[in-house]
């Protein structure tokens, strides 16, 4: 196996507010290969867009990366994230690791131009004059394919469509030849055609630049276009971490057949029911105890309530080892599950 | 927290201020009955008639034992009085090691421990004015903004909610009444009344600074009468004044009054400016403001104390609304509100 | 824009001729003849008659009903006459005029110095926020916030005046000002208009700074300034030039609204100062019943208001490219 380009191990995030300290990332272990594109899924609040703002380091006060580490391998060295100066974290921000966002109607600045915005990018990491970085800004804006860039890189936010916003932030991401690009949500706030056409944008880019993506979402949809592996967050927590068609083939954990089970999907008799997860997701203030999931799993015994599971692999014969999952009895939900199949 | 408690307190000293200071017994048996002469520093018509008929011209102490021998009073905790000086002999009873002096006059009324805050060059004592002076910042505070609300309110809960022309012509309305320089149309308005009250003061006060609680109460309207329960109330039949004040003022109440708040701390300060400049209540009346017009005048006597505690007195009540108005402002605030998080 | 413009100007206007019209009424209903005062005056102990009073009641325009005279007034200064002040037998425009600038000087050097303090002031408290000198200055300014200016001018007054007697009390120059050189007399006036600029300037102060650091933490909390800090962008020019340059928006709006504000705040101070300046000039026209210098006073702050508001609108268009008056 080649090195990766990110390795974070028992990453620990935490938020120390008024009314205590809020665990939003507990003991998360992931790993960015090089090239290709790591999902990351869950819930809204279960600690995914914490543990990407904790690798480029934007985790606002009251939180803070309280221990763990994150490994950055950049041309051979090594460099660890959760250490490196401010000064010095600066500047692998936007030339090596960029992140998009969201909410592109309000990402970018209104008061500026968007080329000037991209320019300043360009100019931050490398010493052109500013005619260059504008030329450079142009050239990105024609890469993201949007039309007659020449004259829009003079415009400002506002003229823009929600659309072409999130194009114009993938200009600026990339300007700099990132090794990394973390996308949280990229095309959430979009509809659904303009979706479809910012993912097809982002894959073509990552053929043509090379870089990884870190890719954050909910759609289960959005995983199965674009990741390579994918890593399945509850309640702070990395519950599930599998290749992407050995997850959606085989998925293991209860909140992950959830997942899947709650997905409408075209051909189902409509009398069935969508399955849903009962109850709600755990405020991060009080996690229940043992399995943080146990609550809402349909599956929880006695030792659920007790006894935090350890990521693992499931001891079956048809799961490959690159397939993990945080669950005591992974193994007999599958055969209960297999044998239901078979009965019907 | 504290500028609320301090608030309270403000409202207690004005209502209790002749049982703290004053020359007028709380209570006395006078001739077999009791009375409350105390009442007369609230309105002087509430000071029984009696003591008028027999003479009293104010001096109770004196009086009272000249008068009837079986006489028996309640005085107040600190005998001094806001609107005269008192004189040595008024007072019996005191112990005989405590020297009793006339209040000094001119610029000699240092603090001291008959005149906690000094004494005005006619030698009234400072702190009895100060504390009945808070009766008036009370009332300036509330009756204004009572009648600033009155209007804001309705003006603006009818522009937003009915939109429309009439929202184009209240709002023009706002706009230029916004336009007017405040202390302009004060002025103007208070040289129009022949002897203007305190009365006169707040009522001005209060008809000049609606605006911008109309203005507030108006986006609130515009926002509250998308609501659903709105639509629901009009589906049940209820009448536009019910939905008005039953169902969205309540909930544009919050909102509102923070401009309601902010706008209690700029009347007493208005208050204040007025009869500084000498266009307040008429002088034998104990306004903060007046106490400092009174420093000002005799600035180069430096009678440090006709300007410090009158000033503070002012600063002290204007910070606190200010505070309250503030903490409204966060509670209300969505923006704020998760900004706290 | 230009449209725009055009029909804002035709609603000052309009407003403008409300607010002279109300005013006119008002003062009219004033207590105290302007014609009755000025014939005491002129006359200590001779008697007057009925007819003078009639006479000086004609001079003056007082004759008529208010809505007449006010026509009448209307119609002078459409013509460029501001009428007579009874008191100063001189076109109001000549005695506003020669007032103005004393009143100027004394506000436009305390906007510009609360505008160079309260920027960089509100910046640093953002870059510090819930610290502990950021805590103790929000607190300070809050203070100053709530200090009405009146008070603080007297404390000024019996502390650098009377007492230190560093500063002179008030008025505008010293008695030998007029034998004193060029450089003596523009130290005089520094020193007298000293504790004034400071009495102005401070609320001011604390209500600018204030202000910049509420925009400035709502800005710095906008998806934007994540996206400029995920560039690499070190977090001073973070704050400089991203947050300042959008927080800009709303405070430069506010220049054109306190305007008025500040020519209102002169009634108070120019006479706690005996600053010979509008404001003291407004307040004695009221007591001496001067209509048209009053009425020259109004339109002027009026218009001033109505200015300010357009300046506000125009300078929005000029540093938010969203906005554009089509």
């Amino acid at each position: 196996m080649t090195e990766p380009l990110v390795e974070i191990k028992n990453l620990r995030t935490h938020f120390f507010t008024d009314e205590g300290v809020v665990k939003a990332v507990e003991d998360v272990s992931l790993t960015i290969p090089r090239g290709k594109t790591l999902g990351l899924v869950g819930e809204s609040g279960c600690g995914k867009s914490v543990t990407a703002l904790s690798i480029i380091r934007l985790i606002s006060p009251p939180g803070k990366i309280v221990s763990g580490s994150i490994a950055f391998y950049d041309d051979g060295r090594k460099i660890e994230l959760t250490t490196l100066p401010e000064a010095e974290m600066r500047k692998m921000r936007g030339s090596r690791i960029a992140m998009i966002f969201q909410e592109p109607m309000t990402s970018l600045n209104p008061v500026f131009t968007v080329g000037s915005q991209i320019a300043e990018a360009v100019r931050l990491h490398h010493r052109v004059s500013s005619r260059e970085a504008w030329d450079r800004a142009v050239e990105m804006l024609h890469k993201v394919r949007i039309p007659d860039a020449q004259r829009r890189a003079s415009e400002y936010p506002h003229h823009f469509s929600g659309g072409m916003r999130q194009r114009v932030m993938i200009a600026m991401a990339l300007s700099c030849n990132p090794k990394l690009l973390i996308a949280d949500e990229p095309s959430t706030a979009l509809d659904v055609t303009i979706q479809a056409q910012v993912l097809d944008l982002l894959r073509d880019l990552q053929t043509e630049f090379g870089m990884s993506i870190l890719i954050i979402t909910h759609d289960l949809g959005v995983i199965a276009e674009m990741a390579d592996d994918v890593c399945v967050m509850y309640a702070s927590k990395v519950v599930e971490y599998a290749p992407v068609v050995e997850l959606f083939t085989n998925p293991l954990h209860p909140y992950t057949r959830g997942l899947f089970a709650s997905r409408p999907e075209p051909g189902k008799p409509k009398d069935q029911k969508l399955r849903t997860i009962p109850g709600v997701v755990p405020s991060p203030l009080r996690f229940p105890s043992g399995c943080k999931f146990h609550p809402r799993c349909a599956y929880a015994q006695e030792r659920c309530k007790k006894e935090e599971p350890v990521l693992r692999r499931p001891n079956l014969s048809q799961i490959p080892p690159s397939h993990v999952v945080h669950c005591h009895f992974a193994e007999q939900i599958e055969e209960q599950e297999e044998a239901a199949v078979k009965s019907v | 927290m504290v500028a609320l408690v301090t608030i309270v307190l403000l409202f207690l000293v004005a209502l209790c201020s002749p049982a703290i200071v004053g020359t007028k017994p709380i209570v006395c048996n006078y001739k077999g009955n009791l009375y409350f002469p105390c009442l007369g520093y609230f309105n002087p018509k509430w000071e029984n008639p009696i003591f008028i008929k027999d003479k009293f011209r104010g001096v109770y102490p004196r009086s009272l034992k000249q008068k009837d021998a079986e006489s028996w009073a309640v005085w107040p905790l600190v005998y001094q009085d806001p609107y005269r000086r008192v004189k040595a002999d008024e007072w019996h009873g005191v112990p005989s090691s405590r020297e009793m002096l006339d209040n000094p006059v001119q610029n000699h009324g240092k603090p001291s421990a008959h005149n906690f805050f000094g004494t005005t060059p006619y030698g009234v004592d400072v702190f009895a004015g100060m504390v009945h002076g808070t009766r008036i910042a009370v009332l300036v505070g509330f009756v204004s903004m009572g009648i600033a609300s009155f209007i804001g309110i309705t003006i603006g809960a009818l522009a937003g909610y009915f939109r429309g022309w009439i929202d184009v012509v209240l709002s023009r309305l706002i706009e230029v009444v916004m336009c007017i320089p405040t202390l302009v149309l004060i002025l103007a308005l208070i040289s129009v009344i022949a002897e203007p009250t305190v009365w006169h003061l707040m009522a001005i006060i209060g008809v000049t600074s609606w605006t911008s609680i109309a203005r507030l109460t108006r986006a609130e309207f515009l926002k509250l009468r998308e609501m659903d329960y709105v639509a629901a109330a009009r589906a049940l039949g209820a009448s536009h004044v019910r939905i008005i004040f039953i169902h969205v003022l309540r909930n544009a109440l919050a909102p509102v009054l923070v401009p309601i708040s902010f706008g209690v701390a700029a009347a007493i300060l208005i208050e204040s400016a007025l009869s500084f400049l000498g266009f307040g209540a008429p002088p034998p009346n104990p306004s903060w403001g007046n106490l400092l017009h009174l420093g000002q005048d005799h600035i180069l006597g430096k009678m440090w104390w006709l300007v410090l505690f009158p000033g503070l007195g002012i600063f002290l009540t204007v910070l606190c609304y200010n505070l309250v108005g503030e903490g409204l402002q966060e509670a209300t605030d969505p923006r704020l509100r998760q900004a706290g998080k | 824009m230009l449209q725009y413009l055009v029909r804002r100007m035709l609603w000052g206007l309009l407003t403008l001729l409300l607010i002279t019209f109300v005013i006119y009424g008002l003062i009219r209903f004033m207590p105290g003849d302007p014609a009755l005062l000025k014939l005491y005056q002129e006359s200590s102990d001779k008697k007057i008659t009925a007819e003078q009073i009639e006479q000086q009641r004609k001079m003056y325009g007082l004759d008529q009903p208010f809505y007449i005279a006010y026509v009448k007034w209307l119609g002078d200064v459409l013509t460029g006459n501001l009428q007579t002040s009874f008191a100063y037998k001189a076109p109001v425009s000549s005695v506003i005029g020669e007032r103005i600038g004393r009143t100027l000087m004394l506000t436009i050097n305390s906007l510009i110095l609360e505008y160079l303090l309260a920027i960089p002031l509100g910046l640093y408290f953002t870059a510090r926020s819930s610290r502990l000198d950021e805590r103790s200055g929000s607190m300070l300014l809050f203070m100053l916030y709530s200090l009405p200016s009146f008070c603080g001018a007297l404390f000024l007054q019996l502390w650098f005046a009377v007492y230190l007697e560093w500063l002179p009390l008030h008025g505008m120059q010293s008695d030998n000002y007029e034998q004193l050189s060029t450089l003596g007399k523009t130290w005089d006036l520094f020193k007298h208009a000293l504790l004034p600029v400071a009495a102005f300037t401070y609320g001011g102060l604390a209500y600018y700074s204030r202000f910049l650091k509420a925009t400035m933490n709502e800005t710095v909390r906008q998806d934007y300034i994540r996206t400029a800090r995920a560039k690499g962008i070190g977090p001073l020019k973070v704050l400089c030039w991203h947050a300042f340059r959008n927080s800009l928006i709303p405070l430069v709006t506010q220049i054109g609204l306190t305007l008025p504000a500040l020519l209102s705040g002169a009634i108070i101070l120019e006479r706690i100062f005996s600053w010979p300046g509008i404001g003291t000039l407004f307040f004695q026209s009221i007591l001496e019943r001067d209509y048209p210098i009053i009425m020259g006073l109004v339109l002027m702050f009026s218009i001033l208001t109505l200015l300010g508001q357009l300046l506000a609108d125009v300078l929005y268009a000029f540093v938010d490219p969203r906005v554009s008056y089509k």
